[in-house]
């Protein structure tokens, strides 16, 4: 299966979200790769804590392979190469977590026939060993979010091919809401991109589902909020869900939501069980991941509504 | 009998050194290719068909395929510069029992050659030959090269068999839809000629699960090398093959027939190790069995996967039972 990562705006925590899904994916029993589509900044390496790859490799990466420079990208083992000592241990049961890293001073590129057949070849490689593929594009539109789309469009993807799954990740605000709205549905944006390509629009919008990412809730005021707070929370909570619907990204799009998690606003980091345990992270944003990683692997989430 | 392998060197010049690497992995389709439609997915050349047997194995083998090489060699650390060498590998495809495929590329090294880089046409007559033009030593190349490509500035043959392999994969017969998770096997070899010496090699395999062979040969057993590296690279991807979905099915949330009933219908009967091995590699396998026991091991997988696939069935039906009692 392959899932994308798009989102409008950087700093929506789409990188960071998408790591802790490749590692609850794992902890699932499926096996998981993780690919660094974000070819201007590479940030996976860091979220996983591996101190060689903070900013991509120089030996060989997804971008050197997409642009013909490397007969086969470099790939690590995400638990043998982490700093971390506790992501080091395979739990019983649990897949294998490997990270395709992106370039160190990698960039943007003119999207040529040649990018596009090498990334539907790079596609079909890894799925032959991993279950989950989850695919890190680069916030707001980018060549290697055409080549992505192109890849998989019906015309270079056979019908029977295993599922393909778009999220589009962004912050719980009226512009967040508003700007990734825009990239989904707008002018040259990601439908119409998918339309190009030689998608159906009925049949990439199934695909696609959003996640609502770091939304608040009244304890963000404080310990003691106040009724008014309360009140104009939840007003203003209503506003943005009449937002939303209004602008094609309502709850039937609605893949999940994870909360405002403080750990994440200075680091961004696998956010572990024992994290919980140890009282530095909330229950409810691992509770999150792991629903969010259910719901990736069940096909029944995903037939959703006729639109 | 070895499969002949094509001219080497016109110029009657002795490799000193031979490097390859062999990738293994499964054909990238639900059902083995039967044998007519191997033989032409494998005609890579325009004109050249393919070798092939039909006993006791099904196996078809490309004709070879050349890329020119201008790059470098890696030498272990501290032992100087790294030569700059320039010519051509070799590579071809194997696809066994119209399933298992593996990509087999090898350079023959030139040491006592050129000092600067000539035109192409004097590569491109000496095929599967490099020729290194700085000075280096035989032995620091072998250890160099067994490290495994530290950057992409030197050569690393097993891309080459990886490309090789994946040539496969445009051919129209292949439905992408294989039912089985597997990794790709990687082999690296290294042979330091010796004339006149008793074959001796050197296996092993280190934690990145890449096998390494060392062995110091006379030229004219090379062909029967290649074979011999062919061979255990492809027993060895499918004791791995085989393990792995066995350690899939006892995942979590995961229904392990999904995992082993592909395992044994796609793997189950592809041992046999001594098919095509030719003759004069047979006492390095023996050597190689008495170590590392890999036909036992292939046993007790195959029959740990089987056991369980009758336990599975034993709980199905007396599931089955028990509901028609309830």
């Amino acid at each position: 299966m392959l899932i994308f990562s798009s989102s409008d705006k950087g700093g929506t925590g789409r990188s960071v979200t998408s790591c802790n899904l490749a590692y609850r994916l794992s902890l699932l029993g499926q096996d998981v790769a993780y690919l660094d589509f974000d070819f201007g900044s590479p940030t996976a390496g860091a979220i996983f804590e591996i101190p060689t790859l903070e900013r991509g490799t120089r030996n060989g990466g997804l971008h050197s392979y997409i642009r013909g420079r490397a007969t086969e990208p470099v790939r690590a083992d995400i638990r043998t190469t982490t700093e971390r000592q506790v992501l080091k241990e395979r739990p019983p049961g649990s897949g294998k977590l490997t990270l395709f890293p992106g370039d160190v001073g990698g960039a943007e590129f003119s999207l040529t026939n040649e990018h596009i057949k090498k990334a539907a070849e790079l596609f079909q490689t890894v799925e032959r060993e991993f279950d989950v593929c989850i695919v890190d594009l680069s916030a707001g539109r980018s060549s290697a979010l055409d080549m992505s789309l192109q890849a998989i469009s019906p015309k270079n993807r056979p019908k029977k091919a295993e599922a393909v799954r778009w999220l589009l990740f962004h912050r719980w605000t009226t512009q967040h809401v508003i700007a990734a709205s825009g990239l989904l549905l707008e002018e040259n944006g990601i439908l119409s991109c998918a339309l190009a390509a030689g998608f159906a629009r009925r049949e990439f919008l199934r695909l696609v589902r959003t996640i609502r990412t770091a939304v608040p809730d009244a304890s963000a005021f404080g310990k003691k909020t106040t009724a008014e707070q309360d009140a104009w929370l939840s007003r203003s909570d209503d506003i943005l869900k009449t937002l939303a619907k209004s602008r094609g990204l309502g709850l039937d799009m609605l893949a999940g939501t994870t909360p405002l998690e403080p750990m994440l606003l200075w680091r961004e980091q696998v956010i572990m069980d024992v994290d919980v345990k140890r009282r530095l992270a909330d229950k409810a944003t691992t509770q999150a991941f792991e629903e969010l990683a259910n719901k990736l692997i069940d096909d029944e989430a995903w037939e959703g509504f006729e639109r | 009998m070895a499969r002949p392998v094509g001219p080497s060197d016109p110029g009657g010049q002795r490799p000193q050194v031979v490097l390859g690497a062999v990738t293994t992995g499964l054909l990238n389709t639900s059902e083995p290719l039967p044998l007519e439609a191997a033989r032409q997915a494998l005609a890579l050349l325009p004109g050249v068909s393919p070798d092939w047997h039909r006993h006791p194995i099904e196996q078809v083998v490309s004709p070879d395929i050349f890329f020119g090489l201008d790059c470098r060699l890696a030498v272990p650390p501290g032992a100087g510069s790294q030569p700059r060498v320039i010519g051509t590998a070799r590579a071809r495809a194997v696809l066994t029992a119209g399933h298992i495929l593996q990509g087999s590329a090898r350079v023959e090294v030139l040491l006592d050659a050129n000092r600067r880089r000539l035109p192409w046409a004097h590569y491109a007559a000496r095929t599967g030959v490099v020729e290194a033009i700085n000075r280096a030593d035989p032995a620091d190349l072998v250890t160099g090269f067994l490290q495994g490509a530290v950057n992409s500035t030197v050569l690393d043959l097993g891309k080459t068999g990886a490309y090789v392999m994946s040539l496969l994969d445009r051919v129209p017969q292949i439905d992408r839809q294989p039912r089985l998770k597997t990794e790709t096997g990687r082999l690296l070899w290294a042979v330091h000629v010796q004339d006149g010496a008793e074959p001796d090699s050197l296996v092993e395999l280190r934690d990145d699960g890449m096998l390494r062979v060392r062995i110091g040969t006379p030229a004219e057993l090379l062909p029967q090398f290649v074979e011999f590296c062919e061979i255990l690279a492809l027993h060895h991807w499918l004791l791995s093959a085989l393990r792995n979905a066995f350690e899939r099915s006892n995942r979590r949330g995961r229904r392990p027939e999904g995992e082993l009933d592909p395992a044994l219908s796609y793997l189950g009967h592809m041992w046999n190790p001594e098919a095509h091995l030719p003759h004069e590699m047979r006492g390095l396998w023996q050597r190689l069995e008495n170590e590392a026991q890999l036909t036992w091991e292939w046993k007790s997988t195959v029959t740990r996967v089987r056991d369980k696939v009758s336990l599975l069935t034993r709980k199905a039906i007396e599931e089955a039972l028990h509901k028609e009692v309830v």
